[in-house]
């Protein structure tokens, strides 16, 4: 059976969720792959969005079925833990935001070693992180960069920037990279220690 | 999201691969088939057709028009049909209702060049009031009836509708659902037709004038194209029959659901024991292609979302075979009638019926067990954004009502302030289709009911279905007071514009069309605007109001915080954001109860404001009673 790499996404609107799971999406067409999306978004009302990308040599349905997601990454950590029981496979990773915007002030120690007990996790403050490359609106970026730093990452550099030079004004592309960076280096970092 | 979809299906060459959106696929289709004229009213998941194929509209020279609802858009694209000119009507399920008196008449007519009608279902009802089928259109209008798998499919289908629209002389049926057009997948793009069509319009009175005897002609006229349309459904390249002829089973799909059923078998490593036909084309149904399949196996499941509108025409075809067939799905109980369908669903219930063995399951049940003594569940509440004008105006109307003491009814209508029903507003009491609360309201006061009786409409939705109900309520003498919510765009669809604001959906200046003058001709007793955010004078304002009798419109006028805060984002201009002074937070909570902002939170029993989110309307400020809350100075905007 080929592979199909498997990967989940959520967050809120504003975190841009979306805009990352174009980029991959884009980036695994430049490597010749072949990919489908699925979208859980409410346009305007504030609420979790979540998407599943799938790619590989042929991609048959959008949805990636329960305990098969390969690479669970969030950016608000509280509103995931369910979605991240229900959808990790039992050796998948996830990638976990740790600042959460719908509960700054409440511990999230609870949830965080819920995460622990799920699976493997990679931790990182991606809005601390992206505030360094300039601008909080920038995590989603950080937490791409964290995929991209983890073992066995499912797309080659080179590809997602090509994806974002298509999304991004000129003026902005270089903070995006520099946020990927962050995110990249923050695992990498994890890694080693 | 848009942009960058939008780029890509207007710039890329032919044969290029992109990754985009159902709906950006869609749009590309309509360029590639040299569309000129597309209308629609707004409507999740199938608004970004226009939207992606907008910003480039003047450059393929097509006019894009958002109408005032979806009969009279549907009737624009249909007589420009008619004229001699490519075009294509995009709607959501329940649009389609508004549309169809006009599509059962015009299919009596036909079209002179290709007209496509693009009808997004949403199973699950996942962006939308309801899960209706709209298949059934297709067939009551005895028109062809398309279902795409994929978004690829959906481009292609639309390429090859304008084609066989244009040969019919017919409109022709494509009908995507949700989980295509909110998705990106792989695109190889076609070829940009160039039009030669000119508009023309023939006077032909036994063509055009669709009554009486003419109208019977012409339905015959409509029956005899079916032997053609039962040709192209047989012979089209958008079924798929993977058989290898000795098959004990086999699976009968259609649309997204095909993809569904490939990773099931693939799953349980029986993809070559199965025959599966795929069925692109429901209307009229393939009836050869189910035969030859019912011919091999001696079982069949038929795997379909919504209504069992294909496994009802299988069951039909299988009795006429007399060979004992056994068929599977909704109306026996294999698959849920309603809500969408999963991979996983389909992969049990084969396992189950054909005795297929199991994977290890996979359970994580003691965690699962955890996060509910955990209590995360108000996090997931739907609330009104940061900044959101619903919230004010629902909340002056909120302790207007308080304060009068009285017993109301509150009928609602289809937009965002729906939301008002959640806690803490907890206000409105039906909610049902586009301009129903007006005329749900005018039946509970001819019913004889004794509350006082309040519609709450907002602008869009008020200019589509909301001014016939409104002259009935005039008309008829009901006491009602209407509250118009007019937050100068249609906001759940991704904020588009409308006739009330001056422009067209292509950006340029248009009439403004406007809301006072409307409700005053329909003949009501009082009309009055406010600012909601102006909380004292705008409740005292409706405190006199409801007291009053006959027919009082309110309009409640603030601008959609999104509009605003895309505004800022492409003005890059520098924003503030409220702040609490702990010091002056006695953490009375009067604000978190009756706001329910996303923006407040609690940290060290004080309240404070996530600056990230604060939605700067300023709202928190006139309900402490502290003074506790302050204007600072926040981040820059991305």
């Amino acid at each position: 059976m080929p592979k199909v790499r498997e990967i989940i996404l959520t967050g809120l609107r504003f975190h841009g969720i979306l805009k990352i799971s174009q980029i991959l999406a884009q980036a695994a067409v430049n490597e010749r792959m072949d990919v489908k999306t699925a979208e859980f978004t409410n346009e305007p009302i504030m609420s979790i969005e979540m998407c599943h990308i799938r790619f590989g040599d042929k991609v048959y349905s959008p949805l990636i079925s329960k305990g098969n997601c390969e690479v669970f990454i969030c950016l608000e950590p509280v509103s995931a833990i369910e979605v991240a029981a229900d959808y990790l496979s039992m050796d998948g990773l996830m990638i976990i935001n740790t600042s959460s915007t719908l509960s700054p002030a409440t511990s999230l120690e609870p949830v965080l070693s819920l995460f622990d007990q799920l699976g493997r996790t990679i931790k990182l403050d991606a809005l601390e992180l992206a505030r360094k490359a300039g601008n909080v609106y920038l995590a989603n970026f950080v937490m791409l960069g964290a995929l991209l730093g983890s073992k066995d990452p499912p797309l080659k550099i080179e590809n997602i920037t090509r994806a974002i030079k298509n999304i991004k004004p000129p003026d902005e592309i270089q903070a995006c990279l520099k946020a990927i960076d962050f995110g990249m280096q923050s695992v990498i970092k994890q890694s080693n220690s | 999201m848009i942009e960058l979809d939008s780029q890509l299906i207007s710039k890329s060459n032919t044969g290029n691969q992109v990754a985009v959106s159902g709906n950006a696929a869609l749009a590309r289709g309509l360029i590639e088939s040299s569309v000129k004229v597309v209308t629609s009213y707004p409507g999740t998941p199938c608004a970004e057709v226009l939207e992606n194929l907008i910003p480039f509209g003047k450059q393929y020279g097509i006019y894009i028009e958002w109408s005032v609802n979806e009969k009279v858009a549907f009737e624009v694209a249909a007589s420009a049909a008619m004229a001699g000119i490519r075009s294509a009507f995009i709607t959501k399920h329940a649009g389609m209702n508004w549309a169809s008196d006009s599509l059962m008449a015009m299919s009596y007519a036909g079209v002179k060049s290709g007209m496509v009608i693009i009808s997004a279902d949403d199973p699950g009802a996942l962006n939308s009031p309801i899960e209706q089928d709209t298949r059934f259109y297709a067939r009551m209008a005895e028109i062809l009836g398309l279902d795409p798998a994929s978004a690829q499919e959906a481009k292609d289908m639309v390429v090859s509708a304008f084609e066989i629209s244009e040969k019919l002389e017919l409109p022709v049926f494509i009908r995507p659902s949700n989980r295509i057009l909110y998705g990106r997948s792989s695109l190889s793009l076609g070829k940009i037709q160039q039009s030669k069509n000119k508009a023309e319009f023939y006077k032909d009175p036994s063509r055009w004038i669709i009554a009486g005897k003419n109208a019977v002609c012409r339905h015959q006229w409509l029956h005899r194209q079916q032997q053609q349309l039962r040709m192209i459904v047989e012979q089209g390249p958008f079924n798929k029959l993977e058989m290898k002829g000795d098959e004990k089973y086999g699976i009968i799909t259609t649309g997204i659901c095909y993809y569904y059923v490939k990773d099931a078998l693939q799953s349980l490593d029986i993809e070559n024991k199965i025959a599966i036909l795929k069925l692109g084309y429901f209307n009229p149904l393939p009836e050869d292609m189910i035969r030859q399949i019912l011919q091999v196996v001696e079982e069949v499941v038929v795997v379909e979302e919504l209504e069992p509108f294909i496994e009802e025409g299988v069951k039909k075809v299988a009795s006429e075979l007399k060979k004992g067939i056994k068929i599977f799905g909704k109306l026996n109980g294999y698959f849920p009638e309603t809500g969408f369908y999963e991979t996983e669903m389909i992969e049990e219930t084969i396992k189950k019926r054909w005795n297929f063995p199991s994977k290890k399951s996979l359970s994580r049940d003691t965690i699962k067990r955890e996060l509910k003594d955990l209590k995360l569940a108000p996090y997931q509440q739907i609330t009104f954004c940061p900044g959101c004008p619903h919230r004010a105006a629902l909340l002056v109307l909120k302790r207007a009502i308080a304060k009068i003491k009285g017993d109301f009814i509150i009928t609602t209508d289809i937009g965002c302030y729906i939301i008002g029903v959640f806690p803490p507003l907890s206000l409105l009491d039906t909610v049902f289709c586009m301009g129903a609360s007006i005329g749900v309201a005018c039946g509970f006061y001819q019913a004889g009911l004794k509350q006082n009786l309040i519609a709450t409409i907002g602008d869009s939705t008020f200019l589509h279905a909301g001014i016939p109900a409104l002259i009935n309520c005039c008309y008829t003498g009901v006491d009602i007071l209407v509250y118009i919510l007019d937050n100068r765009t249609v906001a759940m669809t991704g904020l588009q514009p409308h006739p009330g604001l001056g422009l067209t959906a292509q950006a340029e200046k248009t009439k403004v069309i406007d809301i006072e003058n409307i409700v005053k001709s329909c003949g009501v007793d009082y009309v009055r605007v406010i600012d909601q955010f102006n909380l004292k004078e705008a409740e005292d304002v409706l405190t006199d109001v409801l007291k009053m009798k006959g027919q009082r419109v309110v309009i409640a006028r603030h601008t959609c915080a999104q509009v605003i805060n895309k505004s800022i984002e492409q003005n890059k201009q520098q924003t503030r954001a409220y702040k609490v002074n702990p010091e002056k937070c006695k953490y009375c909570r009067r604000c978190i109860e009756s706001l329910g902002c996303p923006a407040m939170y609690v940290k060290d029993n004080k309240v404070a404001i996530n600056e990230f989110l604060c939605g700067n309307c300023g709202l928190c400020v006139q309900v402490c009673t502290q003074g506790a809350i302050i204007y600072s100075a926040r981040e820059k905007n991305a």
